[in-house]
């Protein structure tokens, strides 16, 4: 379980986040949404262990977290992917600390490319591959290391409409065929419907509305009313 | 550029000096065929070929001295904050300084020997590779170091991975400009209190109203940057695939 209780984060006088609790289980799939400025990069940074110390307390599987830890993998906002390395060796940074020799870390390679269905990429430079491309290289980087934590910080946010819907039922694969729990902040609306379980709204560093996600895991929620009734509900509530 | 860009450029250099040869002074401006015929006789008798020798000895060491610690120095300067509040003032104050007028300095310290010439040459290039540096180290982007502090990875990795590579760019691009500027001061440190080098060679001829052997070592110093920034594109080329 990842748990926050009373956490604040300050920069200087002002307060990213004020007070916030969440109970998230393992397994779930959790989307926080909020528009800019809301705090949500910052609760998401804290649970990856990037902003420390931070008031409150925030643990994940009852250890609390103080820094970066092993098992929780982050994609950033921007893919944080380095133009220097190819794609593969982009990949294979997120295992340049484990064991096990050379072969067997190309092999764990190519598995995730090919799952992901970038293997014939794997010799490019991230500026040669398209917008959605980078982000399933992204992905791949953070799922070779085996994560029991997703996190997710705007991960389609640079992509057009139909990219953006392409990786996101990419990522509904990833989760079935992975024990995973995730937690994605986003502030589009319907990512938020689309990846969560819970729908948590974000405002000034506190939950303002929790919204347990009936439709989750339906098929082809997007082309329903009901889906498009659960954002306007969101929207409502975003806009007070 | 291919050869066939080398080729037009060279005639295009010779075309204009064959007229600056006709129509200024052609005793002051030899004509550009006579002049590549000296050359090619100066470098077959072993003369113009020592003279080489030792200003690229002298060129070789100022620049690998100077790329080595300007790239510790602005490294250490854009990656440490208290370094950076220390050495960012001194760099700041010394960059504009002219080295040329420590040369007196120099030579009282160093001797009027080779080391000294080193060293101008050194000074010159140093502050120019260190703020480089530091400038390409402090323009990497927050997000970049994010993103290596979420895959955990060691300092030395970080400056393996990341660091280094991210430099590696506008590193090349300083040790460019560094070469031709050293190029530069070579010819002025060569001047002084020594019988070898193109520079030598060059005054030593001029003095002597030579002006053909003159030009010959003014072409071969030319020649040698072309050769250096060739080599460096090469690497460039072959290494900086990402840009």
């Amino acid at each position: 379980m990842i748990l926050v209780n009373d956490l604040t984060v300050k920069y200087g006088d002002k307060k990213a986040i004020d007070k916030l609790n969440i109970a998230i289980n393992k397994g779930e799939k959790v989307s926080i949404v909020g528009r800019s400025g809301c705090g949500k990069t910052s609760l998401l940074h804290v649970l990856a262990g990037l902003i420390t110390p931070f008031e409150g307390n925030a643990s994940i599987f009852g250890i609390e977290v103080k820094g970066i830890r092993r098992g929780t993998s982050i994609i950033l906002q921007k893919d944080g992917l380095f133009p220097w390395k190819k794609v593969e060796a982009n990949v294979q940074l997120g295992i340049i600390n484990e064991t096990g020799t050379k072969e067997e870390k190309s092999k764990r390679t190519d598995e995730i490319l090919t799952e992901l269905g970038i293997f014939d990429q794997k010799g490019k430079y991230i500026h040669e591959i398209s917008g959605g491309e980078r982000q399933r290289v992204a992905i791949a980087r953070a799922m070779i290391q085996a994560p029991d934590v997703l996190l997710m910080d705007e991960p389609t946010g640079s992509l057009d409409m139909i990219t953006k819907e392409i990786f996101q039922d990419n990522l509904h694969e990833l989760y079935d065929r992975r024990d995973m729990t995730t937690v994605t902040v986003t502030h589009d609306i319907e990512e938020a419907v689309y990846l969560g379980q819970r729908i948590l709204v974000l405002e000034d560093g506190k939950i303002i509305q929790e919204i347990v996600n009936p439709l989750y895991g339906e098929l082809n929620i997007r082309e329903s009313i009901e889906f498009y009734k659960l954002c306007l509900k969101i929207r409502k509530v975003m806009k007070g | 550029m291919n050869k066939k860009h080398l080729g037009l450029g060279l005639l295009f250099m010779f075309v204009v000096w064959q007229l600056l040869h006709l129509f200024v002074d052609p005793r002051l401006i030899p004509a550009p065929v006579a002049t590549l015929i000296t050359l090619g006789r100066l470098l077959f008798s072993g003369e113009l070929l020592l003279h080489s020798l030792y200003s690229l000895y002298r060129l070789f060491f100022a620049v690998l001295f100077a790329l080595v610690l300007g790239l510790l120095t602005g490294i250490a300067m854009g990656m440490n904050k208290s370094l950076e509040k220390i050495l960012a003032p001194i760099v700041y104050i010394l960059f504009p300084v002219p080295k040329a007028a420590l040369l007196p300095i120099i030579f009282v310290l160093f001797g009027l020997g080779d080391v000294s010439k080193i060293i101008l040459i050194w000074l010159i290039l140093f502050f120019q590779i260190v703020l480089s540096v530091y400038d390409s180290v402090i323009n990497i982007g927050e997000d970049v170091f994010v993103s290596a502090r979420t895959l955990r990875l060691s300092k030395s990795q970080l400056y393996k991975h990341i660091v280094l590579p991210a430099i590696f760019p506008n590193a090349l691009s300083a040790l460019r400009t560094s070469v031709g500027i050293g190029i530069a001061v070579l010819f002025f440190a060569e001047t002084y209190a020594t019988d070898k080098g193109l520079g030598y060679f060059i005054m030593n001829h001029w003095s002597l109203l030579d002006y053909e052997e003159m030009y010959s070592g003014i072409l071969l110093l030319g020649a040698i940057g072309y050769i250096v920034f060739s080599v460096i594109d090469y690497i460039r080329f072959k290494v900086v695939k990402w840009i």
